[in-house]
């Protein structure tokens, strides 16, 4: 076991590495779009705050502890020449000390966790309030105007903006770390979590309490606009759709008549008010489809179209949809095409 | 303990002890340890194919090599199977096969309730594994938070078979508690008061103790599913006026206390081969002792740091993250006293201390990511991603697995007379050491860049997939760790190294009898003056506590004479008839009746089985 000395310091200098890597790699957000050490608002700089103290703290009992460890190992391993070593059974005043600097080091770090408890968590009174609703899986974004939309958030940078939490069927949990840490969503109570935005751009999410089979895709987006964006943004959501020409208006046909209309809303139409599914208002300029999963290209969204389940397993419009489940109404190319066409026009 | 070890050669009183019917009815307390240890490895390598199989989903970006759904019911199946039916297990191997060795005394308790213990463990994770089989596993999580565990999101009877899989092992693992907190209470060698007990036994108590208090809490939240989903009573239903966040109180409030239950008897192992392969006696054993009992009692008072993020308030959050904080300084006391237990002593570097130093050092990075979310606060940004999966592994796998593996390197040879291999031992240590780093180190850093756990896809543009890679190789690498592992074992029982009584020079009182053990343990039952007898009586000028003057003289028996408990068929009658109940009623309840004549008929016969050794065979 002669080697032992050679090979553990590398073991434990892997070990140091692997717990300061990530002050590398989260360094750059724009590859780890949902990195936690890039944060973006006043909340989630709070928390970084207080982790980056405790992480720090957290280093130095390591290197300590672990190096103490490592030199028993290194110095009292047993050598040919080795007597009976003396039989100490213990030290009193040794006991205490490694007792109470702990403790201290505990109190150091309960304090600012205190504090910063209770300063993250009343929602303040001037907050722009968003609803929320998680569903199985996708979220229902409702803003205190009226206008709906589906997991695409788009919020001005002027403001602390407050989001109330319910959900629609079984537990989520609410989440996009640059800006807030999560908050579960619990059926039957309304949860608030809120924040200041320190940036404009685009933020990714995604529901972290496991939500059933498609958890992994319930993702989200949240847009910080400028006011002036948020308030064009806004107004679309409000205004009807353009109408449609060409490919666009078979798609508007097929819309009704394919049995859409019973579970979608798009703005402008009287005729399509189903809030089942998510609101369908400004589909085109969306980034994303499928609850934020694929990039709104006619490709991915010809393809959702035609099977999805197998882009989202388990959701209700694959199993519930006429279209989906009766071979006689199934949507053909043409209609696919159709409505992919008029989808992307609602811009 | 000289004449003891000189009795051994004797054949007691013994029953037959040979071919599968002796295994059968055996009520042999090592046995029934053997048992426990050798289903407990089987289940922890189906636990590990689970997880190696969710290991390759996710090496890559958007693959598709399994479906969501079964990808659910395997990290279920994972976290039951390790947790339910691997870890705790193996901690009852232990426990069964080594407290009354070093309590002095010849069996446990209770013998045959020993038995139907391990019979219930064992269909017990026969029944919940057979799920896969019957339209398919549980796959709500093995916290099977409601509401997604109602008949609405959970149709099919997937959960039915959690809900009655984890009653019956409930039963096995509160029947083998009980039978070990009276057997170390009631049974432990005339001189051997509760604060010379050695530290395994002690934690073993203490690890008893928690499983009588916590396994009536889930219980209680089984039924209760069990009732909604069989029976349409809505404890966990908001809509009707139950609640969701019930159920995670009643969870968490059993699985707190659990993850003690899992990492003590680790500890145990840990503070027995410390002193041994140091040469040296543990360093402050009152103070191990005790942190071990406060942390038991901590560990019921801080639950709802699995909550932080369910919004419970601030005051009740900043109160239990007070309470879980405290918990880190027993932790600690127990860590400092360790690495002082090796300051100036001599240390031999092998295979069982390779173990538990792995232990030592994977345990404190476990311990301090667990300070890092016991921070409300922090918590919010860790909580549900792969950061906590790290934290967890670190804990269960650096911990308890790394603890286990020195406990069954360290013991192989008193349980069958031969060492395991030296090589074979180093080299699966490292294999274990460099696998377990690569594949749980990244972890943290996928977590704190957002990997949220449980999810069976992720795009490329999360940045996660080249530490995701990473894990798995660490995983494979793992993988052949348990080979090298089991290969050792094999070769070992047939070649290894014959042992002898005491091939560690150790210091407590079964390396005083020979290896393996005879049947009755102590021809001599001996008589403890202190804490270290066998220490003591090997190198009286170090012993710490000499013998009183009046010490009283052991009772020398004849080994023929000593009568064992008689095998009995009963323990397995009973237990199959409780699995089957359970079983059938995921037909239809009423059927579960079949099941409860068997038993009920089981036990009359249990009941009147004669005791005496005339009346056997």
């Amino acid at each position: 076991m002669a080697n032992l000395t050679n090979i553990c310091p590398k073991a434990l200098l892997g070990l140091l590495v692997i717990v300061l890597l990530p002050i590398l790699a989260a360094c750059s957000a724009a590859d780890n779009p949902m990195t936690t050490w890039s944060p973006k608002s006043d909340v989630a700089n709070s928390i970084q705050d207080l982790y980056m103290f405790i992480f720090w703290i957290a280093v130095a009992v390591f290197i300590i502890v672990e190096s103490a460890l490592l030199y028993a190992v290194i110095k009292f391993r047993r050598r040919p020449t080795d007597g009976m070593p003396r039989q100490v059974h213990g030290n009193t005043v040794m006991e205490i000390t490694w007792t109470i600097i702990p403790a201290l080091i505990l109190v150091a770090i309960a304090i600012p966790t205190w504090m910063t408890i209770f300063e993250i968590d009343d929602v303040p009174e001037d907050a722009y309030m968003i609803s929320i609703i998680g569903h199985q899986w996708w979220w229902e974004v409702t803003y205190p105007t009226g206008e709906v939309t589906a997991n695409e958030i788009h919020v001005p940078s002027n403001r602390t903006i407050g989001f109330t939490l319910e959900t629609a069927d079984v537990l989520h949990s609410f989440w996009v770390p640059q800006l807030f840490g999560k908050q579960d969503i619990v059926p039957g109570r309304i949860h608030t979590l809120w924040f200041t935005p320190e940036e404009e751009g685009l933020f990714l999410g995604q529901c972290v309490e496991f939500c059933g089979i498609s958890h992994a895709n319930m993702r989200l987006e949240l847009v910080v606009d400028s006011p002036a964006a948020f308030a064009a943004w806004t107004a679309g959501l409000n205004s009807p759709a353009p109408a449609a020409s060409g490919l666009a208006a078979a798609g508007y046909d097929a819309f009704a008549n394919k049995g859409c209309v019973v579970c979608h809303t798009i703005s402008g139409r009287n005729d399509a008010v189903g809030v089942i599914g998510p609101n369908l208002s400004l589909f085109g300029s969306r980034l994303t489809l499928a609850s934020a999963t694929l990039p709104n290209t006619v490709e991915n969204l010809t393809a959702w179209l035609t099977d999805p389940e197998d882009i989202k397993p388990g959701n209700i419009m694959a199993k519930n949809a006429a279209v989906y489940t009766d071979p006689d109404l199934e949507l053909t190319g043409a209609d696919v095409a159709a409505l992919v066409a008029y989808l992307h026009s609602l811009k | 303990m000289a004449s003891a070890v000189g009795a051994n050669g004797a054949a007691g009183h013994a029953p037959s002890v040979d071919g599968v019917w002796s295994w059968v009815t055996t009520v042999d307390h090592k046995r029934i340890g053997v048992l426990y240890g050798v289903t407990a490895i089987l289940f922890f390598m189906l636990g590990g194919a689970e997880a190696l199989l969710i290991r390759l989903q996710l090496a890559q970006a958007d693959n598709n090599l399994i479906s969501a759904g079964f990808f659910s019911q395997l990290f279920t199946m994972h976290a039951l199977t390790m947790v339910f039916l691997a870890i705790m297990p193996l901690g009852a191997a232990f426990f069964n096969f080594l407290i009354p060795l070093q309590i002095g005394a010849r069996d446990v308790a209770f013998p045959r309730l020993n038995a139907f213990s391990y019979w219930l463990f064992l269909f017990g994770g026969i029944l919940l594994n057979t799920s896969f089989i019957f339209g398919g596993a549980p796959d709500a999580g093995w916290f099977a938070y409601a509401n997604l565990t109602s008949t609405t999101y959970s149709p099919g009877n997937a959960m039915d078979f959690f809900t009655l899989g984890l009653l019956v092992l409930g039963v096995s693992s509160l029947a083998a508690a009980l039978n070990f907190v009276v057997t170390i209470l009631n049974m432990r060698a005339p001189g051997m008061t509760l604060m010379r007990m050695p530290v395994f036994t002690w934690m073993a108590l203490v690890v008893s103790f928690l499983l009588v208090f916590a396994l009536p809490i889930l219980t209680v939240g089984l039924v209760e599913l069990l009732f909604w989903r069989f029976f349409d009573m809505p404890f966990f239903s908001a809509a009707e006026g139950g609640d969701p966040l019930l159920w995670q109180h009643i969870f968490w409030l059993f699985g707190h206390p659990e993850v003690y239950i899992l990492i003590l008897p680790a500890m145990g192992i840990v503070s027995e081969i410390l002193p041994t392969f140091s040469r040296k006696p543990l360093f402050g054993y009152t103070a191990v002792v005790f942190a071990g009992v406060a942390i038991a009692f901590l560990g019921f008072a801080v639950w709802a740091h699995h909550m932080f993020t369910v919004g419970l308030g601030p005051v009740a959050v900043a109160a239990f993250s007070a309470s879980t904080m405290i918990i880190a300084v027993p932790t600690g006391i127990k860590i400092f006293n360790w690495i002082a237990t090796m300051w100036g002593g001599s240390l031999d570097l092998r295979t069982p201390m390779l173990f538990s130093l792995g232990f030592l050092a994977l345990f404190i990075v476990g311990g301090l990511s667990g300070v890092m979310h016991a921070s409300p606060p922090v918590d919010t940004q860790h909580s549900d991603t792969y950061f906590v999966v790290a934290h967890l592994h670190y804990v269960l796998f650096g911990g308890s697995i790394f603890g286990l593996m020195a406990g069954i390197y360290y013991w192989f040879p008193k349980l069958t007379g031969r060492m395991l291999g030296e090589g074979f031992g180093v080299f699966h240590f490292w294999l274990m050491f460099i696998g377990m780093n690569l594949t749980f180190g990244p972890m943290h850093i996928v977590g704190i860049l957002g990997m949220p756990r449980r999810i069976y896809t992720y795009s490329e543009s999360s940045g996660w997939e080249n530490l995701n890679r990473l894990e798995t190789l660490g995983a494979l690498i793992l993988a052949v760790s348990i080979i090298v592992f089991l290969t050792n074992v094999i070769r070992s029982l047939r070649n290894g190294e014959i042992a002898g009584d005491d091939p560690w020079d150790a210091r407590t009182l079964e390396w005083s009898i020979s290896s393996p053990p005879p049947v009755y343990n102590f021809a001599v039952i001996p008589v403890v003056y202190s804490k270290e007898p066998f220490w003591d009586h090997k190198y009286p000028e170090f012993a710490h506590e000499e013998p009183p003057k009046n010490a009283v003289a052991p009772v020398a028996e004849d080994p023929a004479s000593i009568h064992m408990p008689n095998p009995s068929y009963w323990p397995i009658i009973v237990a199959f008839g409780a699995a089957l109940a359970a079983g059938l009623a995921l037909i239809d309840p009423w059927y579960a009746a079949i099941g409860g004549v068997i038993t009920l008929l089981g036990v009359y016969g249990w009941v009147f089985e004669p005791a005496g050794p005339e009346e056997h065979h």
